[in-house]
């Protein structure tokens, strides 16, 4: 992506006390982009999104909207709008009054308010429900008014806090399918903070992975997964066999292997219950577990515990205590660096 | 407890606690001015209460005393409540704790300053001193209640109004006012039942031309027993109790968003 | 720039109230302090200068008397209230929640009735002419009408009467607290009856016992109404004498004097009960 950047972070950081949330960000977001923060609990995400919305003064650093900083700016007067994680729907208004709370701050006219207000509920696929009052609404529902209270004042960039976490798990998929066609909509620049890396890889367009108040990867979810580049990111994203590198000599030999900690995928580890061509190392599954599309396999093959994802349907065979033969390719060895704390 | 003993304690403490107040309500009704015996039903005492000019006038200077500070220190007392809440300013737990004192002082202590302050500041005793004195003790009241009900608001919801682009002034009539809007109307109530009950402060504050309901009870009973007196005292009663049901019914009461006030 | 709007947030919302209760309630006890360190001026009021004199008048026979008094009163008042409050509570907590309401309301509504009501049907009652004086006379228990109404069981009987909710409430919120499941592990463990009650509910009620004994001394101590319609000049109390003082005699810095002192014992009370409840908490914790 090229342009000048929407949003800018520059060495932003944040402590409370004594206790350093946020340790120095810096990253530069374009315009249009949907971009998950992925990270665990306590990481600082939540803190990082409130100093961009201006609940938080940060203790060092700058943040920068279409060029203009943003630190003396209150948060009523900034240009940006934060989904809460709990909604903060307004109790005492209606649905329709909660949406257009924000066109009303800004002096917009009664007629212009209506129509845009309907136009936003439309958006989030919410008509008809403008007269009830945000408790009379499902967990669903009041999900998308809180969007749709965001987005109706066309910010340069909505913030998400983890926006799905109240909701249960079919629910949470179907929302977060909505989410990207929303954005796609709109074309307003999303920010969405959230600690589930699935989510993060079947949403953005880039994926910042938060470790300790620091973003310790920025890349497509594609490289994130795929080129993971500390054994923390690798670990963070997705089931990971992380292995020194001089335990691959069985696979690679003794020249392909050197120093090192490296990650192989386990849907990259090649399996079967017959010898194959090639280097194939002879192991045993310790346990296997079923997961409807693939099956988890626990193989101890060249003094490693690996793990293996294969299709259900090429599973047959796999069976504890079976004799199976491993290929690990020299293209699917990951090399990581070591995490600095 | 077996339900027998359970029943003669709530007999026993129901007719001490009760007993003694029926007796007035059921002699304001007695159609005799000294007799003990029952000597027939009879509404001439109120009708003889209600044609007194003194008590028209206790009634106007207790209901404009009472609305007037009642209005005062309930519009006084949120927003102490809502500073203290929201805001983090130096002094803020000593405000806090100056709350309370009020609340425990005791009414003849209070009564003697306040006259104090006023002899020394030349303030002519009236209404105007008494609803100052009122208020006096009913701020405290006010923000405890309305402060009670700010302790579960959440503050994620000034946050999303000012993310939505709503300045404080908005945010506090727009959003916090109409939340807690229960929570003052307790407030509220408590601080009208304090003033229309107050007896000691009113009395030092007052001077002559001030008397309220309290008041007058005080000087008719310091003058004897008369089934006057039973008939203003079952006036006052049936509305300080009318008052305060129909208040706690509306502090149980859900509000209008299904939410549990 | 953001503190300086904070600061007219502050202004705005926290200041009126404070003003207000700076000038009407912090001045005017502050002008109580200065009156009682002042002399008396011979017409009524307030001299110039300061003196310990009043401070030490306080130590005469008369004033004393009535000051052991008002502790006296307020202190069996308050031992009254609790051995009624006490059992009623009990029964109240252990009735299946929905039947508890009633006699709560029950309970409670006294509290919202004019003290000056209350004092008053005792009057009914108890004076020469009253219905208990007219029972007994009428039933030949006694010939002559006893002399009820003035004394210092009146104005017991009077503070008991006005002040039961007050110890009521806060022994009752403690009992409801204890759990059921307590008690009964308690007995299934052999305790008696009386052992539990010694042992499980009487530790975990002192809080609340605390909190109604301080409300109701508190109350009963510096209290006017009750002693004066029911105690007469018997069962003159600190309260009455404050308030004859400054009304009738007119010697400010003596009634000022007598006010510090009192607030000196509500202060100690209250403060001695939030220390043991303090205590209390920080031992159950540890
Ligand atoms: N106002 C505050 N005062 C003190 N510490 C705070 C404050 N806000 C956050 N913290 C601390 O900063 C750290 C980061 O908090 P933050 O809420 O940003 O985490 P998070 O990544 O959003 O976590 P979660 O996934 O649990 O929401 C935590 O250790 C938290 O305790
Ligand atoms: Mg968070």
């Amino acid at each position: 992506m090229s342009g000048p950047p929407l949003l800018e972070l520059r060495d932003v950081a944040k402590h409370f006390g004594t206790h350093e949330a946020v340790r120095g960000v810096t990253e530069a977001f374009q315009a249009g982009e949907y971009v998950c923060i992925l990270g665990a609990s306590g990481c600082g995400k939540t803190t990082l999104l409130r100093l961009i919305a201006g609940f938080e003064t940060p203790s060092r650093g700058d943040i920068a909207l279409e060029g203009q900083s943003l630190i003396a700016v209150p948060p009523e007067r900034r240009n940006v709008n934060l989904v809460f994680q709990d909604y903060a729907l307004f109790p005492h208004l209606t649905v329709r009054a909660n949406v257009e709370f924000g066109l009303e701050m800004r002096r917009v006219a009664a007629a212009d308010r209506a129509r845009r207000a309907d136009a936003a509920l439309a958006l989030v696929d919410l008509p008809a429900t403008g007269d009830r009052f945000p408790q009379q609404l499902s967990g669903g529902q009041r999900q998308r008014v809180a969007v749709a209270r965001a987005l109706v004042n066309e910010p340069a960039v909505l913030l998400l806090d983890e926006p799905l976490s109240a909701l249960d798990r079919g629910l949470r998929q179907q929302m977060q399918a909505e989410l990207r066609r929303i954005q796609r909509n709109v074309g307003i620049t999303f920010l969405h903070v959230t600690h589930d890396q699935g989510e993060a890889l079947s949403l953005a367009d880039r994926v910042a992975v938060m470790h300790a108040g620091r973003f310790v990867q920025v890349g497509t979810p594609r490289e994130i997964y795929e080129r993971p580049r500390s054994r923390l990111v690798a670990e963070f994203v997705g089931a990971s066999n992380v292995i020194p590198r001089p335990r691959l000599a069985p696979w690679l030999g003794p020249s392909g292997a050197g120093d090192g900690v490296t990650l192989v995928r386990p849907e990259r580890i090649g399996i079967a219950a017959e010898p194959m061509e090639g280097r194939a190392v002879v192991g045993t599954v310790r346990r296997t577990a079923y997961f409807g599309a693939t099956v988890e396999c626990l193989v101890d093959a060249a003094g490693l515990a690996l793990v293996v994802h294969v299709p259900a349907a090429a599973a047959a065979g796999l069976t504890d205590g079976a004799a199976v033969w491993l290929r690990i390719a020299a293209e699917d060895v990951v090399a990581l660096a070591e995490d600095v704390a | 407890m077996r339900p027998a003993a359970r029943r003669a304690l709530f007999g026993a403490v129901l007719a001490f606690v009760y007993a003694p107040i029926l007796v007035v309500v059921v002699y304001s009704f007695n159609d005799s001015r000294f007799a003990l015996a029952w000597q027939g039903f009879t509404l001439r005492w109120y009708r003889s209460l209600l044609a007194s000019a003194e008590f028209r006038t206790a009634l106007e200077n207790t209901l404009v005393i009472s609305l007037s500070a009642t209005l005062l220190a309930t519009a006084l007392g949120t927003l102490l409540a809502v500073g203290i809440h929201f805001l983090r300013f130096p002094g803020r737990r000593a405000l806090q704790a100056l709350l309370y004192l009020p609340v425990v002082m005791p009414d003849i202590v209070m009564a003697v300053g306040l006259l104090a302050l006023y002899v020394a500041t030349h303030l002519t005793l009236g209404r105007v001193s008494v609803i100052l004195a009122h208020v006096s003790f009913q701020i405290s009241f006010v923000a405890l209640v309305v402060g009670g009900r700010l302790q579960g608001f959440p503050v994620s919801l000034v946050e999303a109004a000012r993310d939505l682009g709503a300045g404080p002034l908005a945010v506090l009539r727009r959003i916090v006012l109409p939340v807690i809007r229960p929570g003052i109307a307790a407030g509220a109530v408590v601080a009208a039942t304090l003033s229309v009950d107050d007896f000691l402060i009113t009395y030092f504050t007052a001077g002559a031309g001030a008397s309220t309901l309290p008041i007058r009870i005080y000087a008719m009973v310091k003058r004897g027993v008369t089934p006057d007196v039973n008939a203003l005292a079952t006036l006052l009663l049936v509305f300080t109790i009318g008052v305060s049901l129909l208040a706690l019914r509306g502090v149980g009461r859900p509000n209008r968003t299904g939410e549990t006030a | 720039m953001r503190v300086e709007r904070r600061g007219r947030l502050v202004a705005a919302t926290v200041g009126p109230a404070a003003l207000f209760l700076l000038v009407f309630f912090l001045v005017p006890f502050a002008v109580v302090v200065v009156y009682a360190l002042s002399p008396a001026a011979p017409g009524g009021g307030v001299g110039p200068g300061f003196t310990l004199e009043q401070l030490g008048r306080l130590w005469n026979v008369d004033y004393l008397r009535i000051v052991g008094r008002s502790a006296r009163l307020a202190a069996v008042a308050t031992l009254l209230t609790l051995a009624i409050a006490y059992p009623v509570a009990w029964a109240i907590a252990r009735l299946e929640r929905r039947r508890q309401l009633l006699p709560l309301l029950v309970i409670v509504v006294p509290s919202w009735i004019n003290l000056l009501i209350k004092n008053y049907a005792w009057i009914t009652i108890l004076r020469r002419e009253g219905l208990v004086n007219t029972a007994l006379t009428g039933l030949g228990v006694t010939s002559e009408p006893l002399p009820l109404l003035f004394t210092e069981g009146a104005v017991v009987v009077g503070l008991v009467h006005s002040y039961l909710p007050f110890m009521l409430l806060p022994i009752y919120a403690a009992l409801d607290r204890i759990e059921p499941a307590l008690i009964e592990a308690a007995r299934d463990l052999g305790a008696t009856p009386g052992r539990v009650f010694r042992r499980i509910v009487w530790p975990q009620s002192l809080a609340g016992v605390a909190a109604g004994c301080t409300f109701v001394f508190v109350l009963a101590f510096g209290s006017f109404v009750t002693p004066d319609l029911l105690g007469g000049a018997r069962g003159m109390m600190i309260g009455n004498l404050i308030q004859n003082q400054i009304l009738q005699v007119r010697n400010w810095p003596l009634g000022a004097a007598l006010s510090v002192a009192l607030t000196v014992v509500v202060v100690a009370a209250i403060g001695g009960a939030l220390l043991l409840a303090n205590r209390a908490q920080r031992g159950r914790t540890a």
